[in-house]
């Protein structure tokens, strides 16, 4: 995500909400590495941690509790910022990011353009996450040309990464 | 010159075992290689080269389990052989250094080989299952590989103004 983030112009984007997963620490590092190399008054971020929406080997069982324990942060952090566009890149947390988005939308609120990258280790087929937000969508971007044949409504960009 | 074989944020039985056995190590000699460095991960314990020098063939062996900046290591590297994870795969082809992905096999879901495939298939790097480690050293092919294209993410900030242009 903080490859991608090096092509967005941050004096147009000067607030910037990042929703990390609570086990996530590496990421929590580069963003404040990014973040830290920004000295302007203007402009601020936030990170809000939220609990994973499924962990890894989490047993399905168990996954609707930890889904609405994550949408429920979402939601909030969400309503607080109402961002004027979603940047997502892969892991099961941004389906619940881009659920919040659509409601947003479909109550009327505001309209929150959700752009998705799918994760360049995905040549041929897509993410659980991918299958799920290419139907919320407003640009479903992938990283390699032959996922196109099966969803023709993905653009594919390479050497985004 | 020197090989530097990392195994990312987890471990890799096989690998860290594969690179202390005597026909990898023959292969890496033959190729003119004098130093190894290996990060283990939580594979450490596996970590047993041969204690004496004769043993590694004349190679100085050093090892970790896990290092903040594997950025340095690459760069003093003339060889990369990594694990076939996406981040570690790309620390690799944008450090320009010849690179051989090792594919574990025993994940399930198995995604990393569909990446280390595609790439090797275009050239960029020389993707291998534990087995063909020593011989895919001894062949030299990592020694033409084309130089992997810089990242350009522009598109995405020009993506994400045409959509909040609305």
């Amino acid at each position: 995500m903080v490859r991608l983030l090096s092509g967005v112009d941050f004096d147009r984007y000067c607030q910037r909400l990042y929703i990390v997963g609570d086990t996530d620490v590496i990421s929590l590092d580069q963003i404040g590495m990014l973040e830290s190399r920004r000295d302007d008054e203007k402009e601020e971020y936030f990170v809000g941690r939220v609990p994973r929406s499924r962990g890894v080997g989490q047993p399905w069982l168990t996954t609707p509790i930890s889904v609405l324990q994550c949408f429920g942060q979402v939601a909030r952090l969400m309503y607080q910022h109402l961002p004027d566009a979603v940047l997502c890149n892969g892991p099961g947390n941004c389906v619940v990011v881009c659920v919040v988005a659509t409601i947003v939308r479909v109550l009327g609120v505001k309209r929150i353009p959700i752009i998705y990258v799918e994760s360049f280790a995905r040549v041929n087929t897509l993410s659980l996450s991918g299958k799920i937000v290419y139907m919320l969508a407003d640009r479903f971007i992938v990283q390699w040309p032959d996922i196109l044949q099966q969803y023709p409504q993905a653009e594919y960009v390479p050497n985004l990464v | 010159m020197s090989v530097y074989v990392t195994v990312g944020s987890t471990g890799f039985d096989e690998l860290v075992t594969a690179v202390c056995t005597r026909q990898f190590l023959q292969s890496l000699a033959a190729r003119g290689f004098r130093q190894l460095c290996v990060q283990c991960g939580s594979s450490e314990d596996l970590f047993t080269p041969p204690s004496t020098e004769s043993g590694a063939f004349g190679i100085a062996i050093e090892s970790f389990d896990y290092t903040s900046s594997p950025q340095r290591f690459i760069e003093q590297a003339d060889l990369v052989i990594c694990h076939a994870g996406t981040g570690s795969i790309l620390e690799a082809l944008h450090s320009r250094k010849p690179t051989i992905v090792v594919v574990n096999h025993r994940l399930m879901d198995n995604h990393q080989s569909e990446i280390a495939q595609e790439l090797s298939r275009r050239g960029y790097l020389v993707s291998t299952a534990v087995s063909g480690l020593a011989d895919a050293v001894a062949s030299g092919a990592y020694s033409k590989l084309i130089p992997y294209p810089n990242a350009d993410p522009q598109p995405i900030g020009e993506i994400l103004d045409e959509e909040t242009l609305f």
